[in-house]
């Protein structure tokens, strides 16, 4: 079963603004299509920092910098050269506490379609449904599509931005601790989703549970100061990791 | 130890007796003033006030067609030209030049230019548009009172667009949106109501200055529609009427005082009903 | 969580029941050439037998993992341990059939020491007992699983009703041991599965009940 490489990080290094010290050190990993990639590790090793280079959040704030290479479908996206708007369209983003926009269901939902200029009602409609069915919250918003997205509960503003995100059809889809905000139910609805997306999408997913990362991912990097200890298989990961650094973080016994 | 307990309670109590009688004694003056204003203002109210101009001084009957008039003229003209240069100001320290040295300077200034008084405001607007002209204008009183809102308006907008939580425009970017987009479709949006809320309350603030109408519109016994010319507005002609030497003239000032009064009072209402209904859901 | 792991359970309980087909075809085709006298059976063994080995590894790998990641309880837990059970279990049966298909090849060098009456019998009650506890393991059947350690018993008098038998042709004939004793290690090696298959059943229960029925006797 030879995967397909969907994302590569090459000698990837990541400098914050103002700062000499490398926040993640020289990372090599494949990021395969149509997996679930969950990067694990303690507090500040850096995973939601390589996450967010992958959609280039960095560049919202001056003086980043990033070294190396990470090629999406064999082409860098780290240089100058690259439209961020097309880049994130093809990677979204869904992140740590649900972000409803200040509309209804409906235009939030349609808000990255719009942004890309599409304005045919029936089209707009179509694609907001679809994206709706795909997030598993149709059936629950399909009788109020016009109200505000404020009235609905955490785990359904989740799925409402996961919507968001998949309206615009992305290859891959960047999850940051998409659960540490809601209640166990609403948790495992999402963790269904993402399961579920994965055999469209390749998705990778940043989380402190560590249970979490079993559960739903195919792969699973682990990473310490900044650096990658280990990427294997989560079955691998979890039963029987290669360094004993990951077996300590696994084990519970640190992080 | 019950010693300590008790005299913890003393100062309890103390503490609570003087906050009760602040407030008893705040609100004792406050409802007095508004008991009066309502005394006087009242049997002053007639039909003529708001639709007939002043009578000749000393002879009674006529209205304040002409100041009421002015007042809405130089509040409206100032509104426009203060809100949208306070919002956007505010916009800009808040967004575009968000942690930025300069935007730390310009939101002190305005602080400071909140609490400056506001006849400074009026002679300043007196040097630069009344004095080289040789003459007031309501142009110059409008201009005064943009004065005093552009740092009210935008420091409100600017700590209502800090409120909105920057993962909001971090989602809309991650979507491909650009800055401006951001700006307009979500992060104004989000701080809509407090923005507006705070327009409103710099729209109340300046309804009631009389010192740099003073001088800048100064006042007009007739009715004009000219901004270049002096205007009346309420607030000069309480002052006045109130000096006068008639007994008229008091009744209209006290009339004048109860619709200025309860014109702001409206306005507030208004503001807090906007806010009550925003937060409900 | 349980909507992510039922697809690994149903997979760990689809392999398990492949596996036990194969176990079971081998214990039938093992018999056989002793009953038919033909070595042909055994080949079907010896292809068989590494596959099993393979499926065992395979199996336990994907049950640990699935502990390890999903790390259920209650139900699920019972569940996934009772198939680290089953799973040996299983090997075991595959094990006890590459046991007989050795004494068969011995048995095979000598002629046909008699036509076979309690032999086949006792065979087909043992792979039924094998087929019927899997059954109850796919649909957990607790009363199929009850039922299927009933049977042991019956398995059990048909072994010694075996070892009688040979014991007088060997007394007949001292030429006869040979293959007599051969012949009594293939009903013990029957024996023991009919003992797993008991197993298969009570881990079933378990499964199911949370009940540990083992060394217990059902009667009480």
């Amino acid at each position: 079963m030879e995967e397909k490489t969907k994302i590569q990080v090459k000698d990837f290094s990541f400098y914050y603004a103002g700062s000499d010290k490398p926040a993640l050190k020289n990372i090599n990993m494949p990021i395969y299509e149509n997996k679930v990639t969950a990067l694990i590790g303690p507090s500040g090793c850096g995973k939601t920092t390589l996450l967010r280079s992958f959609n280039r959040m960095h560049d919202l704030y001056p003086g980043n910098r990033y070294e190396g290479e990470i090629l999406l479908d064999g082409k860098n996206i780290l240089t100058d050269d690259i439209d961020l708007i097309d880049l994130r369209s093809r990677v979204g983003m869904v992140f740590q506490k649900p972000t409803p926009f200040p509309m209804s269901i409906f235009d939030n939902v349609a808000y990255g379609l719009r942004l890309r200029g599409i304005k045919n009602k029936s089209e707009l409609e179509g694609r907001v449904e679809k994206a709706l069915k795909q997030a598993a919250l149709w059936d629950e918003v399909k009788d109020r599509l016009k109200d505000s997205a404020s009235g609905l509960s955490g785990g359904q503003q989740q799925r409402l931005v996961i919507a968001r995100a998949l309206a615009v059809e992305p290859e891959v889809l960047l999850f940051d601790e998409p659960t540490s905000a809601l209640d166990p139910i609403s948790t495992s609805k999402i963790e269904e989703l993402v399961v579920s997306l994965r055999d469209s999408i390749t998705i990778i997913i940043v989380t402190h549970n560590m249970q979490q990362a079993a559960r739903v991912s195919d792969y699973t990097a682990f990473m310490y100061l900044g650096e990658l200890v280990e990427f294997d298989k989560t079955d691998i990961i979890f039963t029987s990791p290669k360094k004993k650094l990951t077996e300590d973080y696994v084990s519970g016994r640190f992080g | 130890m019950m010693d300590l307990a008790k005299r913890r309670k003393i100062k309890g109590s103390i503490a609570l007796g003087l906050s009760t009688l602040a407030a008893v004694s705040g609100l004792f003056w406050l409802t007095f003033i508004i008991f009066d204003v309502l005394r006087h203002g009242l049997p002053a109210l007639n039909l003529e006030l708001f639709l007939e101009d002043p009578a000749p001084p000393g002879i009674p009957g006529g209205g304040l067609r002409n100041a009421f008039v002015g007042q809405l003229l130089i509040t409206g003209v100032a509104t426009l030209i203060g809100v949208p240069l306070g919002v956007l100001g505010g916009t800009f320290i808040a967004e575009y030049a968000r942690g930025t040295k300069l935007a730390k300077v310009i939101s002190i200034l305005s602080d400071i230019m909140v609490s400056v008084p506001s006849i400074v405001v009026g002679t300043f607007i007196y040097a630069i548009m009344v004095k080289p002209v040789g003459h007031f204008s309501g142009w110059a009183g409008a201009m005064a009172l943009a004065f005093i809102m552009i740092p009210v308006v935008l420091r409100t907008t600017e700590d209502m667009l800090k409120l909105v939580p920057w993962t909001l425009r971090e989602a809309a970017f991650a979507l491909g949106a650009s800055y401006f987009r951001v700006i307009k479709d979500i992060t104004y949006r989000a701080a809509a109501t407090g923005i507006l809320t705070g327009v409103i309350l710099a729209i109340a603030r300046v309804a009631g200055e009389t010192a740099p109408l003073l001088f800048t519109s100064f006042n007009n016994s007739y009715f004009t529609l000219d901004m270049s010319e002096p205007m009346a507005s309420l607030t000069v002609t309480i002052f006045n009427y109130a000096m006068g030497p008639y007994e008229d003239w008091h009744e209209k000032a006290w009339a004048a005082a109860f619709v200025i009064t309860v014109g702001i009072l409206f306005i507030t209402l208004l503001t807090r009903s906007i806010i009550h209904w925003r937060y409900k859901d | 969580m349980a909507l992510l792991l039922k697809p690994r359970l149903e997979e760990i309980r689809d392999r398990l029941i492949k596996m036990a087909e194969l176990a079971d075809l081998m214990i039938e085709n093992a018999v056989k050439s002793i009953i038919e006298h033909n070595p042909e059976y055994l080949k079907v063994v010896d292809e068989l037998e590494p596959k099993v080995d393979q499926m065992e590894i395979e199996n336990e790998t994907l049950i640990i993992t699935t502990i390890a990641r999903f790390q259920p309880e209650a139900k699920y837990l019972r569940i996934l341990v009772m198939d680290l059970f089953v799973n040996r279990d299983l090997e075991r049966i595959a094990d006890h059939a590459e046991n007989i298909k050795e004494q068969a090849e011995r048995i095979l060098t000598k002629p046909k020491l008699k036509e076979y009456v309690d032999l086949p019998v006792m065979t087909e009650i043992v792979i039924g007992m094998v087929k019927d506890a899997v059954k109850a393991l796919e649909t957990l059947d607790t009363e199929l699983a009850r039922e299927v350690i009933k049977r042991d018993d019956k398995v059990d008098a048909l072994h010694e009703q075996i070892i009688r038998e040979l014991y007088t042709y060997m007394v007949e004939d001292p030429e006869n041991i040979k293959v007599g004793i051969r012949l009594i290690t293939v009903s013990s090696n029957l024996e023991r599965v009919a003992d797993i298959a008991t197993n298969l059943a009570e881990e079933v229960i378990y499964m199911k009940e949370g009940k540990m029925l083992r060394h217990q006797n059902l009667g009480d």
